[in-house]
């Protein structure tokens, strides 16, 4: 009797599996047919739309209104736009035609933008609880320029989700230019790298000189914001900040002491040389290595006692810069070296540095 | 009477015992389509909107070192390298490095590439076979990025640890000089090194795709077709169930410990801290996840291992069964030896997940689950032999097994089909849905037979390494 029921239930759920398996399979074919459908539809309603969009704005409106051939387009577009599936081929196709569009034709399709309710529905996304569709509706609204929604991107500024933060800072930057860079002053959370690529190269629009006094910035609390305006600086190779870039040599954060000796190296400042050689011992690393780039640029023969230091001990990568950059400014001592050292690492580089124009 | 009744005893406990793992072994894969699933939708949402040509024209993106080792790829290393030379990425170099081929992949590089002879100072971080011909880089401005190494023999990871010791990138993309990546494979790898704050990202593993009967021309994927015969399409279906159920489940719980050694991108000072790839595995891919993991838990950094589900990296998989057994026999010793070596980790807390969770997973699911399914053979046939069965009631156990292996074929397949979809043209549906019922029976045999070898010959046949793998080469025009 126990083994009929165990067979039973057995056979039940082979019953139940092949009944599932049968239902994947007309699944299956259900899908990749309503996909390819799916496909076939938005490739048809895409192409009909490009051609709406294109017609309308080659079409010269009556005055100030809305030309005939205008209004049916708005009007055919208007109802699309309340379909899901249509209003992202619709948005889609706006974001292409906007980027090859210039001067009244962009604001005639901001207009229609407007008009056919789309922008009422990306407003609506950025009441969504999905930080997603937020996201997203920002960066449409960035790249249909929509000012007048500043304020309620403001409140994204310091969202929890690095994706709407980013986006809202993208969108201040992009349609505010110099008073959007501001609202990173009010940026309490972190920026990721993948977040300063985005901005730095939204700043590369701006002219260097349109960039305010970039002292004040070098003051934030923002370990994050303090390491972009850096980057900035770098890139625009505003030097101006000489005085503060030296004060932030005694930062807490390691990176950002990094950052600025690079910086330094990179504008060929000396004067943090002797502070610098004097907590030598104190430095991480990665400062040693980035002070030792500042050196091998800005070195005298007045270095020389420093570098001998380096050139028998330390890391391999110190030691090979110490002893180049000692060849460099003073060859008697490193021949001196040359034919005294007797470290094997310290000997293989110099046998490197006499016999080689390499890498 | 005794001795029946205990013989009775252990046949009832070996029963259990199947019962309770077979058990174990299907609530796993129910838990990993979850956590999978769940990851999927949360990339896809983070990922739908992401601009990822403002990393082409920026200045300040990390710098990247593609690795790829070759030995006798004397067929298509000019293409191949020429395919990698066209990646999407600013600041990249591309380092082929020759481990001892005995044809001329290093003179079809030399002319293809009018590569010369340079100097080349190398501090070996790492230990390596040394350079046999020298370092090489290319008189042409427009090959700048390419260095070439010709050095002695070593094996991959060997290969691969010299391609490290001259790297001075930030990130390190080692990957198979044979694959193929899409011009916007490393901008997407490199993406959750950039994006994490919270976290060391030590490495980020890609979706690898099988290549076989696609079209490719000139280096680049030109169209995506189903491959013909039955060996590949089944290991397209076990790929697309690897690597979009499992690996991105466990990616869910940040407990990957394998990156594929086909395409993975690691954090350079994290590789040469742990000391490179260790070159007495042939598991070297999951040891060096394995060992950077180790290495993060035992100095308390938070860190992660990401995973990238988009199709970035394809290559060509084995097309007969001998090569498929021979490559399948490597992954088992290269598993067995990665957990052997850290067993340390096994089920101790101090690792964490790592410990806990991913390991014994590991031992259990992947490492002892061969041996308990040929033992589950071996008990059934003396069943057959000694007592009387009750065929109703196997056949019945043998069907359920095999229905819910197909369900989960299944539903890696509507994984695909909802994301990715790569395999679009028609037909290709009922060639799936065939794939998905004979799998079982035409592929997995012969992935039991190659694991029980796989076993057989790291107790017992030490000797033996990588085994060959002969490529046609994916560039047929």
């Amino acid at each position: 009797m126990d083994t009929f029921w165990l067979e039973y239930i057995i056979w039940m759920i082979v019953a139940i599996l092949a009944l599932i398996i049968t239902f994947f399979i007309l699944m299956l074919k259900i899908l990749r047919y309503h996909n390819k459908l799916k496909d076939s539809k938005i490739l048809a309603y895409k192409n009909e739309t490009e051609h709406l969009l294109i017609e309308y704005i080659y079409s010269e409106k009556k005055g100030l209104n809305f030309s005939n051939c205008q209004l049916d387009i708005i009007k055919k577009i208007k109802n699309d736009v309340l379909n899901k599936q249509k209003r992202k081929v619709i948005t889609a196709v706006f974001v292409n035609l906007i980027q090859e569009v210039s001067g009244e034709l962009i604001d005639s399709m901001r207009e229609l933008y407007e008009e056919i309710g789309l922008l009422y529905c990306t407003e609506k996304n950025l009441e969504s609880n999905q930080s997603n569709l937020i996201a997203l509706a920002i960066r449409d609204l960035r790249r249909f320029k929509i000012k007048k929604v500043e304020k309620k991107i403001d409140k994204f500024i310091n969202h929890p989700r690095k994706e709407v933060r980013r986006e809202a800072h993208l969108y201040f930057i992009q349609l505010f230019k110099l008073k959007g860079l501001e609202n990173l002053k009010k940026l309490k959370l972190p920026l990721t790298e993948w977040d300063q690529i985005q901005l730095l190269n939204e700043l590369k629009n701006f002219n260097s000189l349109e960039l305010p006094d970039i002292s004040n910035w070098l003051k934030l609390e923002n370990d994050y914001v303090l390491i972009f305006i850096l980057n900035v600086i770098k890139i625009f190779n505003r030097i101006d900040a000489k005085e503060e870039l030296l004060d932030l040599l005694n930062h807490q954060n390691p990176d950002i002491r990094v950052k600025v000796i690079d910086l330094l190296d990179h504008f060929e400042i000396t004067e943090a040389n002797p502070k610098l050689k004097e907590r030598y011992n104190n430095l991480t690393h990665k400062e040693k290595s980035v002070f030792f780039n500042l050196i091998e640029k800005t070195a005298t023969i007045e270095d020389t006692s420093f570098l001998k230091k380096f050139v028998y001990q330390e890391t391999f990568e110190i030691k090979f810069k110490a002893l180049k950059i000692l060849k460099g400014i003073n060859q008697k001592e490193y021949n001196l070296i040359s034919k005294e050292s007797r470290n094997i690492e310290s000997n293989e580089i110099i046998h490197f540095l006499n016999s080689s124009y390499g890498f | 009477m005794d001795f029946e009744n205990t013989f009775r005893i252990v046949l009832i406990g070996l029963e259990y015992f199947f019962l309770i793992f077979s058990i174990l072994i299907i609530s796993s894969y129910v838990i990993l389509a979850y956590f999978s699933s769940r990851e999927t939708k949360t990339y896809l949402k983070k990922n739908n909107f992401v601009e990822y040509k403002d990393l082409l024209s920026s200045k300040i993106p990390p710098s990247i070192s593609i690795i790829a080792p070759a030995f006798n790829e004397s067929l298509n290393i000019v293409e191949n390298v020429r395919s990698l030379l066209s990646i999407h990425y600013v600041n990249y170099n591309v380092i082929i490095v020759n481990d001892g081929s005995k044809d001329d992949s290093l003179e079809k590089l030399i002319a293809a590439y009018s590569l010369i002879k340079v100097d080349y100072f190398i501090h070996n971080k790492i230990e390596t076979q040394p350079l046999r011909k020298g370092v090489f880089k290319s008189k042409n401005p427009a090959f700048d990025k390419l260095i070439v190494i010709d050095k002695e023999n070593g094996g991959k990871a060997d290969a691969l640890n010299f391609g490290i010791n001259i790297s001075q990138s930030k990130y390190l993309a080692c990957i198979d000089v044979d694959c193929l990546l899409l011009e916007d494979s490393l901008q997407r790898m490199v993406k959750p090194f950039l994006d994490t704050n919270d976290k060391k990202v030590i490495a980020s593993g890609g979706v690898i795709r099988i290549a076989n009967s696609c079209k490719i021309e000139n280096g680049k994927l030109i169209e995506i077709n189903f491959p013909k015969k039955w060996i590949e399409r089944a290991q397209v279906l076990e790929y697309l169930r690897s690597f979009l159920l499992g690996r991105m489940a466990w990616a869910r719980l940040n407990g990957l410990l394998v990156i594929s050694g086909a395409f993975g991108m690691f954090d350079r000072e994290i590789a040469i801290k742990v000391g490179g790839y260790d070159t007495n595995t042939v598991g070297e891919d999951m040891e060096i996840i394995v060992r950077m993991r180790r290495y993060m838990e035992e100095t308390k950094q938070k860190y992660k291992v990401a995973y990238i589900p988009d199709p970035l990296c394809w290559t060509e998989a084995p097309d007969n069964y001998k090569i498929f057994i021979s490559q399948r026999n490597r992954w088992t010793r290269g598993t067995i030896e990665t957990l052997k070596i850290h067993k340390k980790i096994g089920l101790n807390p101090k690792y964490g997940i790592l410990g806990m969770l991913s390991f014994p997973y590991w031992f259990i699911f992947e490492r002892l689950a061969p041996i308990v399914e040929v033992a589950g053979i071996v008990y059934f046939v003396l069943l057959v032999v000694f007592r009387e069965i009750n065929w109703s009631f196997v056949l019945g156990i043998f069907l359920i097994a095999y229905l819910f292996s197909l369900i989960f074929s299944f539903v890696a397949i509507f994984s695909e089909e909802l994301t990715y979809r790569q395999y679009k043209k028609k037909g290709i549906g009922l060639i799936l849905v065939l794939t998905i019922i004979l799998e079982p029976l035409i592929l997995h045999p012969f992935v039991l037979y190659a694991a029980i070898k796989g076993n057989i010959d790291y107790y017992f046949n030490k000797n033996k390494k990588w085994g060959v793998m002969t490529r046609k080469g994916l560039s047929k025009k």
